[in-house]
């Protein structure tokens, strides 16, 4: 019987760095099965999360809020981008490519 | 799709079979209701040409809609919005029955689908790639990718998503539409250049054709004539044998004749620039709504 039409989804897991900044620990966040592994994250001012794709597919993750706006451009499987959040307040973060997939980051001081 | 005045849109009529799971509408994702996206079409220059106000006046001199929409929606005048309301609901009840014989072979009846189909569903997880994008039960994963089409015998360029969302990645980006029925639903691709499947697939056997901006999914697939035909027959048999249950609706008696010739005044000429704009970019969100069905 097919397996691929029916993947399962991934448990999802934030992955907290091994290696720690001068001021705070980094915090990965994965993506899988065009999902991210949480939905929600806090962080505190000066954090850096890593974005790592771990998909079968290629993703481009922005944001366009308020707080903060970048994008990332579009990175395949293995790759991963860093975003150093230097502000408080929320930041929403999308998947340009696959619009489902949406991260709210607070970002506290 | 031809609109007002029969004139020829520069998009392809999406089918809204299964809209109703849809996060984005239209092929640019411009809307995020189907409430939203039903009066587009109505106000679009390019399709049916009528200010809202007209339309509401008419459906008012209908004396059978005031029952129906006072019993849909209590305590609310017929207006644009309920209106948007009432086709929202019933787009959402046209959705995919289940029948295919692909989803017999899921539930587990080896024989439901040929061997060609087989042989097409494995390439079309595998060597074709197609899964990457068409993913899911309804076989679209809701996203924008810029699949290589260039552009095409009218020669105007389509920036796509990227007049919704102006990010790099976007220009040239279009929403995967579902391959749900996909073979009831020709022609095919954002602006309806093919008129087979056979002829998408080889588009993507090609890697598509203009490169500029062209989604890393996107590459030449080497299928042979064969792995083709095993590719149109996977689709085909995602169609529905039996469609899902659509009640035909009693429309209301036929209106007062000078009634409707009260409300019935011929459209005035829509303003130019928005003519011009249709298909064209897109910024402003009154200039979005203005857009159409497409």
């Amino acid at each position: 019987m097919p397996g691929v039409f029916f993947k399962s989804v991934s448990i999802a897991t934030i992955l907290v760095g091994a290696t720690f900044a001068a001021v705070a620990a980094d915090v990965v966040v994965d993506q899988k099965d065009k999902q991210f592994s949480t939905t929600e994250l806090t962080v505190k001012v000066g954090d850096t999360v890593k974005f790592q794709n771990n998909d079968s597919v290629s993703h481009n993750l922005f944001s366009l809020s308020d707080t903060m706006t970048f994008d990332l451009g579009t990175f395949p499987n293995g790759e991963s981008r860093e975003v150093q959040f230097e502000q408080p307040g929320v930041v929403d973060v999308e998947c340009a490519i696959h619009p489902t997939m949406k991260l709210k980051i607070a970002i506290e001081e | 799709m031809l609109g007002h005045g029969m004139k020829a849109g520069e998009r392809n009529t999406p089918t809204i079979l299964n809209s109703a799971f849809l996060s984005l509408l239209m092929w640019d994702g411009r809307f995020r209701t189907l409430e939203d996206q039903a009066l587009g079409p109505i106000e679009a220059a390019g399709e049916m040409n009528m200010k809202l106000g007209e339309m509401v006046a008419r459906v008012r001199s209908i004396p059978g809609y005031a029952p129906m929409f006072a019993d849909a929606y209590p305590g609310e005048e017929i207006s644009s919005e309920t209106v948007a309301k009432a086709i929202a609901s019933y787009e959402r009840t046209i959705v995919s029955s289940g029948t295919s014989p692909f989803d017999d072979w899921i539930r587990g009846d080896e024989k439901a689908l040929s061997a060609g189909a087989r042989r097409g569903y494995e390439l079309f997880y595998g060597k074709g790639n197609c899964g990457a994008c068409h993913s899911g039960w309804a076989f679209t994963d809701g996203g924008f990718h810029n699949i290589g089409l260039d552009a095409g015998p009218g020669g105007a360029a389509d920036n796509g998503r990227h007049d919704v969302l102006p990010l790099a990645s976007m220009k040239g980006a279009f929403k995967t539409p579902t391959l749900r029925d996909v073979a009831l639903s020709a022609p095919y691709m954002r602006d309806g250049r093919y008129d087979t499947l056979r002829e998408v697939v080889e588009h993507y056997n090609r890697g598509g054709d203009s490169k500029e901006n062209l989604s890393p999914e996107m590459r030449p697939l080497n299928l042979s004539e064969q792995e083709i035909d095993d590719l149109v027959a996977f689709m085909g048999a995602l169609t529905d044998r039996r469609p899902t249950a659509v009640v035909y609706p009693q429309l209301p008696a036929a209106v007062d004749a000078a009634a409707l010739a009260e409300v019935q005044r011929p459209s005035e000429p829509r303003d130019a620039r928005a003519g011009a704009a249709y298909g064209g970019p897109r910024s402003s969100g009154d200039q979005r709504i203005a857009q159409g069905h497409d």
